[in-house]
């Protein structure tokens, strides 16, 4: 039978080596989630530079629809 | 904003260049002038930067009284209409406005990009606000009390319709407006959207005692001559984060002049009767008013030519942080106590 501390030990190795897995295997489906998520929120393709919008505008003859937006 | 690409607003949004700006760094202000406390606003216009028209716009209930996606449909495909007319050369420019940049607010940049901090929306309006408190060119009737209502005059608009009257009542009724017009200029100026004419309607001068608004009614063009009430311009600002408004923590109601005449106050002041008391004014130890009291005098001045009530009269006449004096009637007993008003503090 292990003494005291080994145990606490081996099992504070083997807590760590779960979380390592399961914060691995979210980060592998947040990695093919949100582009699905960012297509969704995206279908609409916002610029986020108002210089590139003019120049995108002037390039493409369309007009330009700009969002200002503040959180306070 | 989510907005498939199949959905009506969707495939109006494909025919433009979209853009999303979230700091206001180097944004053109003279540009893209809108008041600052919207939350979101809009702007379609062209590569030539031409402003077609204003989308956005709000009342003191919430950020999203005037903001629907229907109206917005259709302010888009009239955007899309000014294009043509635009690239068919039968728009005549507007004269560009002069140019204003965050840096050339002093204390705008002391304390945003002195401070390593980005320009925010509602930080420009505020400081543009301080610097004309410490220049001493503050008018709080015109730069507190922006975007004035329009259901003060009695336009009740059918929001999902862009500027269709749903209903018209008070100044609105009486100028001959009618449900079903659609509004189309205010003093001359076109207007497409709520956006457009909020803020034409907001650069009325204060003192102006009429507007002039043009609707389309049954293929015709109407002009209506409007009479504007007292205090037109009113509208309840404390929803805005604004450092040159005095927190009272108070609320008052006018006396009647019959009311006046019973006290023996002077006919025509501003005396009110306080009708709610927040509790901050404990915790800042700000008064000792109480729901009942009559409050008749400030500092010795018991009438103005703009504030009737006596709230209105300290939030227009004194600054934040003053300490006034207040003449009160309490349970029949006259008397005298402070008020220290505050300024209120947010995150800069």
């Amino acid at each position: 039978m292990m003494p005291r501390d080994a145990r606490a030990a081996a099992c504070g190795r083997q807590l760590n080596f779960m979380l390592t897995r399961l914060l691995t295997a979210l980060l592998a489906l947040a990695a093919i989630a949100t582009p699905l998520l960012a297509q969704k929120d995206d279908d609409i393709n916002w610029l986020g530079s108002y210089d590139e919008a003019i120049r995108v505008a002037r390039q493409t003859g369309k007009p330009i629809f700009l969002e200002f937006r503040c959180e306070p | 904003m989510l907005s498939p690409k199949d959905s009506p607003v969707g495939k109006q949004l494909l025919q433009y260049v979209c853009a999303r700006i979230i700091r206001m760094d180097n944004v053109n202000l003279g540009l893209f002038d809108y008041d600052r406390n919207n939350t979101l606003f809009y702007f379609i216009m062209n590569a030539d930067q031409q402003i077609y028209m204003r989308y956005g716009g709000r009342d003191s209930e919430s950020q999203d009284t005037y903001l629907n996606l229907s109206s917005l449909e259709l302010a888009l495909k009239q955007g899309l209409e000014l294009h043509r007319r635009h690239t068919s050369g039968e728009l005549k420019p507007a004269p560009a406005p002069a140019p204003v940049f965050a840096k050339d607010m002093p204390l705008l940049m002391e304390r945003t990009i002195g401070n390593g901090r980005c320009v925010e929306c509602h930080l420009i309006g505020d400081f543009q606000n301080l610097q004309r408190e410490k220049n001493g060119a503050l008018d709080k009737v015109a730069h507190l009390y922006r975007s004035p209502d329009l259901k003060t005059i009695g336009i009740q608009l059918d929001v999902p319709k862009g500027l269709l009257v749903a209903q018209a009542g008070g100044a609105a009724q009486a100028a001959g407006m009618q449900p079903g017009d659609r509004i189309s200029a205010i003093n001359g100026v076109t207007v497409w959207t709520f956006g457009d004419l909020q803020y034409q309607y907001d650069k009325v001068d204060r003192k102006a005692d009429h507007i002039q608004l043009t609707v389309d009614r049954a293929g015709k063009s109407v002009d209506l001559a409007l009479t504007l009430p007292p205090l037109w311009w009113w509208t309840d600002v404390r929803w805005r984060q604004s450092s040159v408004d005095p927190r009272l923590y108070f609320e008052a109601r006018p006396l009647t002049e019959s009311q006046k005449r019973e006290l023996q106050l002077k006919p025509g002041g501003f005396a009110s009767t306080v009708k709610s008391v927040d509790s901050f004014a404990q915790m800042t130890k700000s008064h000792e008013l109480k729901v009942g009291d009559i409050v008749y005098a400030v500092d010795g001045v018991e009438q103005d030519d703009v504030a009737t009530n006596v709230e209105l009269y300290i939030k227009l006449r004194k600054t934040p942080g003053d300490t006034v004096t207040l003449d009160v009637i309490r349970g029949g007993q006259r008397m005298k106590m402070p008020l220290r008003t505050y300024r209120m503090s947010f995150r800069k």
